[in-house]
């Protein structure tokens, strides 16, 4: 069995220095930047196409592993040590900590997540099934619990923790997880796409693509 | 487990933190917001920071209408642009689309709720208009009509009885004016406007009509104890509740709503009728022009280091006094005089400094002298902790008596207070004569 297999579509932008464990597929012309972890632990992790993931994001494909392990398991990636074989060859393995929560040993349910969803800086995913264009804002939470339909927004630091599915359209927001209906759904960042994609190479090692883009897009069912 | 708390007496009994009391110079004591009038200075809106005058606020009914919240969550919307296509149309019917144009509408930049949501046409120009004048409704015309006449004729009445005891009670229309919440000429400006013309109509006042309660309600529709809610389509009680005028049921009816305009207070005496704090009238500046906070003139009591409490055994705990003032300042620990109310809430017996505790003047530039001249002050080691600028931590034996419940403890502090007498003519200016201050501190420790 193949522990580590990282599939990145071309045109995708993953930085080097995001931690991508275990069975990973990223969609085409996803952004995924430094300091993002995307562990597959106890199943495999599909991200569709055009996924905005900013910094210190978390996606994780939790399975069975208690609060406490997943504590430990965040502060033991949390830090890495500096890039001392720097340059463009150096493997992407001596990037990465060792903890001893290995990804990819389990085949568990796999973590789906569609296509143009927006992930701003600091939110933590556990939820197994969210739909396309959806925006996550800044440090907000969702459950493993939680499901997410399509063109929904979690506002900055709402925690959705229990067992909850998020119908088409709705709006999370406020210091009480208050909920709207939206008429139009969230425009796709097609720019800040294609801004990213210019830019971040010029200033960021990459993770090579291997993966030519599928005749069906990667993410959906 | 109750909340540690310390609290000043005012002057009127009332018990609080030193931070909401204010300090009366000329009476030399301390005033609690009760105990000072509270004056409206000015209008401002709190978003676009703009100063209103009080005439043009009150027939904005104290709104500003240039700032819209968000009906959902009350947070400022902000003007938002789009490009649609020029419709062109040939008798009614479509006939493809032109060129682009630019629109504008209103969205919450938190909640997202955007005034397309409610299918308010976009406009052509970024500043609105956004909200259509209001029509006043004929029944809310009707009560302040009511009320106007009102007015008037108690007033009518108030200066007949004036008259009737001319000259021994000259002040009956004043008292009734004070009532209400303005300054002087505010006060005066309001009851003009209010009375309008100075005529009242025995007629409105007898035909108006106050709204019959009603004893039993229409009962609810059939459908919603069958179908599944869907709560998305209704607006939430507190969209509602912001709205009164409107009355909303649908989300879908709801309308920006105009920000509320905030007041610059200021506070005075209520004995001496001097102004104890008064802001800038400038609506972003956070200054005052005075701004006699009872922090500024009073050495401020606080708790440093519990110790753990026993019934009936004396413990150590540390207290700190820090001294606001600009000069040495000699304090006192008096025991609580029992006149004092919490007297007889006192649940502990507590040995007091038997000296005088004397405070380091307080030196903004202090802590970035490095070596400023220390001064000896001649300490007890046994009562005095650590001093540390104009800040002094010292101990009081503290007794509980009782062996279950709150634990609390009082004294009275007696320092001096340089007051400067107010005079008229500058030559009689006198010096500044000492006078004792002597505030109660109440505190409560927790409960054992
Ligand atoms: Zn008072
Ligand atoms: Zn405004
Ligand atoms: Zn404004
Ligand atoms: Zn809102
Ligand atoms: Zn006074």
């Amino acid at each position: 069995m193949n522990y580590d297999s990282l599939r990145i579509a071309k045109g995708a932008v993953v930085c080097a220095e995001a931690d991508l464990r275990g069975d990973v597929t990223v969609g085409a012309s996803t952004i995924i930047h430094p300091k993002v972890r995307i562990f597959a632990y106890a199943g495999p992790i599909v991200i569709g196409d055009g996924c905005l993931i900013e910094e210190q994001t978390v996606i994780i494909n939790r399975g069975d592993m208690s609060d406490e392990d997943l504590a430990k398991f965040m502060k033991e990636t949390e830090t890495r040590p500096p890039q001392t074989r720097g340059g463009r060859n150096a493997p992407l393995r001596s990037l990465q900590v060792q903890t001893n929560y290995v990804c990819g040993k389990q085949q568990g349910e796999t973590l789906h997540i569609g296509s143009y969803n927006v992930f701003e800086v600091g939110t933590h995913v556990e939820s197994l099934k969210i739909g396309s264009n959806n925006v996550f804002e800044s440090k907000c939470k969702l459950g493993q619990q939680v499901t997410v339909g399509d063109g929904c927004v979690v506002s900055v630091f709402c925690v959705l923790d229990k067992e909850d599915h998020l119908d088409n359209m709705t709006v999370v927001y406020g210091p009480g997880n208050q909920r709207r209906k939206q008429q139009d759904k969230p425009m796709p960042q097609t720019q800040q796409l294609e801004f990213l994609a210019k830019v971040l190479p010029n200033f960021h090692n990459l993770k090579k693509s291997n993966v030519s883009p599928s005749p069906e897009p990667i993410g959906k069912k | 487990m109750t909340e540690c708390e310390v609290n000043y007496t005012c002057a009127c009994g009332k018990c609080m933190p030193l931070i909401h009391l204010f300090f009366c110079k000329y009476c030399v004591t301390l005033r609690c917001p009760k105990c000072v009038s509270h004056e409206v200075d000015s209008y401002y809106c709190p978003h676009c920071l703009e100063n209103i005058p009080s005439a043009e606020a009150k027939s904005m009914k104290n709104k500003c209408q240039s700032c819209l919240e968000c009906p959902n969550c009350t947070n400022i919307l902000q003007v938002r642009s789009a490009q649609v296509p020029m419709v062109r149309r040939e008798a009614g019917k479509v006939k493809g689309f032109g060129q682009f144009k630019k629109v504008y509408y209103l969205q919450c930049s938190f909640c997202f709720w955007t005034t397309r949501d409610v299918n308010q046409p976009d406009k052509a120009a970024s500043n609105g208009p956004w909200i259509e004048p209001q029509v006043e409704d004929t029944w809310m015309i009707g009560i302040i009509n009511y009320y106007r006449h009102l007015i008037q004729k108690e007033k009518v009445e108030m200066e007949k009885r004036k008259r009737q005891r001319r000259g021994s009670f000259l002040g009956s229309l004043g008292i009734s004016d004070k009532l209400l919440p303005f300054s002087k000429l505010a006060r005066s400006s309001f009851s003009m406007n209010l009375t309008g013309s100075g005529q009242f109509d025995e007629n409105v006042l007898n035909n108006f009509t106050p709204v019959e309660p009603k004893e039993e309600t229409e009962p609810a529709d059939e459908k919603y104890y069958t179908n599944p809610g869907e709560p998305y389509h209704y607006a939430s009680i507190a969209s509602r509740i912001n709205q009164p005028s409107n009355e909303v049921y649908y989300a879908c009816d709801l309308k920006p709503n105009c920000t509320h305009l905030m007041v610059k207070r200021s506070q005075r005496c209520r004995e001496c009728e001097h102004n104890l704090s008064k802001p800038e009238f400038n609506p972003s500046s956070i200054k005052f022009k005075i701004h006699q906070i009872a922090l500024r003139f009073v050495p401020r009591f606080r708790i440093v280091k519990m110790a753990s409490l026993t019934s009936g055994e004396f413990s150590k705990v540390q207290f700190s006094l820090t001294n606001p003032t600009e000069y040495n300042l000699p304090v006192e620990l008096l025991p609580l005089p029992d006149s004092h109310f919490f007297y007889s809430k006192l649940t502990t017996e507590i040995q007091l400094p038997s000296k005088e505790l004397v405070l380091a003047a307080r030196d903004d530039t202090a802590q970035y002298d490095t070596e400023s001249a220390i001064q000896d002050f001649d300490d007890d080691p046994e009562i005095v902790v650590a001093r540390r600028m104009n800040k002094l931590t010292f101990v009081i034996n503290v007794k509980p008596l009782v062996s279950s419940g709150d634990v609390t403890m009082g004294f009275q502090l007696k320092y001096k207070y340089k007051a400067m007498t107010p005079s008229i003519r500058p030559e009689e200016q006198k010096d500044p004569e000492d006078v004792n201050v002597m505030p109660c501190v109440t505190v409560v420790l927790g409960s054992i």
